[in-house]
């Protein structure tokens, strides 16, 4: 029985080694998921910084769907005035008015893409072709800064949730709570409709 | 008493399997191809000696520069959008030094008639989208739409290289006086990118050697390796030559179809 013992011993030491391997991974990951949330914003502050010049560039074409400009206009200010409380990324409500407000510009942005087939001679100039490259690109980093943000959150969520890093919650980061999780992608699945006959809105 | 410590002993290994199963998450993703050089040709459109003429060219770049650059041809992207897949393989792969980010993939989907310039974080300076942009559509899908598709994607590695060598200039201009224009744009924009990367760089070093001192965690490093950590390392990189330097992507660059 005592080489029983003896591995009984073993294994519970390896069990402790293991757990306390595991003392940082929960600021490490709250780290990283902090820095893939940094990233988010700067993709998401780079479009709000081509909106003003996107803005002059349709506002030179003869007669502008005005309707359309002017959502945007109202979009990137919405965006632009948030407020963004320190908590963020752990409150429900202010995740929610910063995914709606963010959101708004998508599809502002996208439906003033769409309005742009109607004008030919603007779509053909040099300017408006760098912004659009631009603007799809900046589009393209975003959604792949959010989904490092997701995947960062996923594994940070988890940490705090499973053995052994539910342990060291309990003893050492009690205040960490679990970060928001972002919807994947939803300005995907609403593809804006392209509808030339009506024009009001 | 022999075969406590033998259930004892299964015990363990069950734990220590236990212990590196929930360590490493299995990320069942889409199949990655091997990365077998500088031009992957997985789609068979490129000739043994074009090839052979692209990875020279490749190469004697990567050598002045420390750039990566690959060419990638699928034969079928899946039904995933292109831009999914230039990200999976700059980053599976590591394509690009480690640290610089400088590497580039030209993706060619010729039966789904798309194709893409995924740009790595380090050369967005170099090459910004709007470039990587006139790139496709200038120099590039014009050969693609006559059906050529070999001198599309040599068109479209010499529009690269010239555009990370600061001097390149559309192929087919409409109009005559835009293209001075621009590429004077690019002259003098060049420099400053230079210099405000250079400034970046040395600010967040110094903010990281605070930090660091401070408390032993890597803040900004982990917002450049956080893509690449779900087993990049298990993705097929090639033991014969070439490999990716671990350069990281950040969604830069254009896509075409034609």
């Amino acid at each position: 029985m005592r080489i029983a013992g003896i591995v009984v011993l073993g294994l519970l030491a390896a069990l402790l080694v293991w757990g306390f391997s595991g003392i940082n991974a929960i600021p490490s990951k709250e780290e990283s998921a902090k820095a893939a949330w940094a990233q988010v914003l700067n993709q998401y502050q780079r479009r709000a910084d081509l909106v003003p010049n996107l803005v002059a560039t349709v506002k030179g074409a003869a007669e502008f769907e005005k309707s359309t400009l002017e959502a945007v206009v109202e979009a990137r200010a919405k965006v632009g005035t948030m407020q963004l409380p320190p908590d963020l990324l752990t409150n429900p409500e202010a995740m929610r008015v910063f995914e709606a407000n963010q959101g708004g510009l998508t599809s502002a942005l996208s439906r003033l893409m769409v309005v742009v087939e109607k004008y030919p001679d603007l779509k053909a100039t040099e300017g408006f072709k760098t912004l659009q490259a631009q603007l799809e690109g900046t589009e393209n980093r975003i959604a792949v800064a959010r989904k490092d943000y997701i995947d960062s959150v996923r594994i940070y969520n988890t940490e705090l949730k499973t053995f052994p890093g539910v342990l060291w919650k309990s003893f050492l980061y009690a205040d960490r709570e679990p970060m928001q999780q972002l919807q994947v992608e939803p300005e995907k699945q609403d593809v804006p409709k392209v509808d030339f006959g009506a024009s009001g809105n | 008493m022999w075969s406590a410590a033998r259930r004892v002993v299964g015990l363990m290994v069950l734990a220590t399997m236990l212990a590196i199963l929930s360590s490493s998450h299995a990320a069942a993703e889409l199949e990655i191809p091997t990365l077998t050089g500088r031009v992957v040709d997985k789609a068979g459109i490129l000739s043994d000696a074009t090839e052979a003429t692209l990875s020279a060219k490749i190469a004697a770049h990567e050598k002045a520069s420390s750039d990566q650059i690959v060419i990638v041809t699928l034969p079928d992207l899946m039904g995933r959008p292109i831009e999914d897949w230039g990200l999976m393989l700059g980053r599976g792969w590591g394509i690009g030094q480690q640290g610089k980010d400088n590497g580039i993939i030209f993706l060619v989907a010729p039966n789904d008639r798309e194709l893409r310039i995924e740009v790595g974080y380090g050369l967005e300076g170099s090459l910004p989208d709007a470039t990587a942009n006139e790139i496709i559509q200038s120099d590039v899908i014009p050969h693609f739409k006559q059906g050529d598709m070999e001198a599309g994607v040599i068109a479209g590695l010499d529009g690269i290289l010239a555009a990370l060598g600061g001097s390149y200039q559309p192929a087919a201009q409409p109009i005559v006086g835009s293209g001075s224009e621009f590429s004077n744009a690019v002259d003098t924009a060049v420099p400053i990118l230079f210099f405000v990367a250079f400034a970046g760089i040395a600010l967040l070093t110094s903010l990281r050697r605070r930090w660091d001192k401070k408390r032993n965690r890597y803040i900004w490093y982990v917002a450049h390796s956080s893509g690449s950590s779900s087993g990049s390392s298990s993705f097929g990189r090639s033991s014969g030559g070439f490999s990716g330097g671990g350069g990281s992507f950040g969604g830069g660059g254009a896509s075409g179809k034609w």
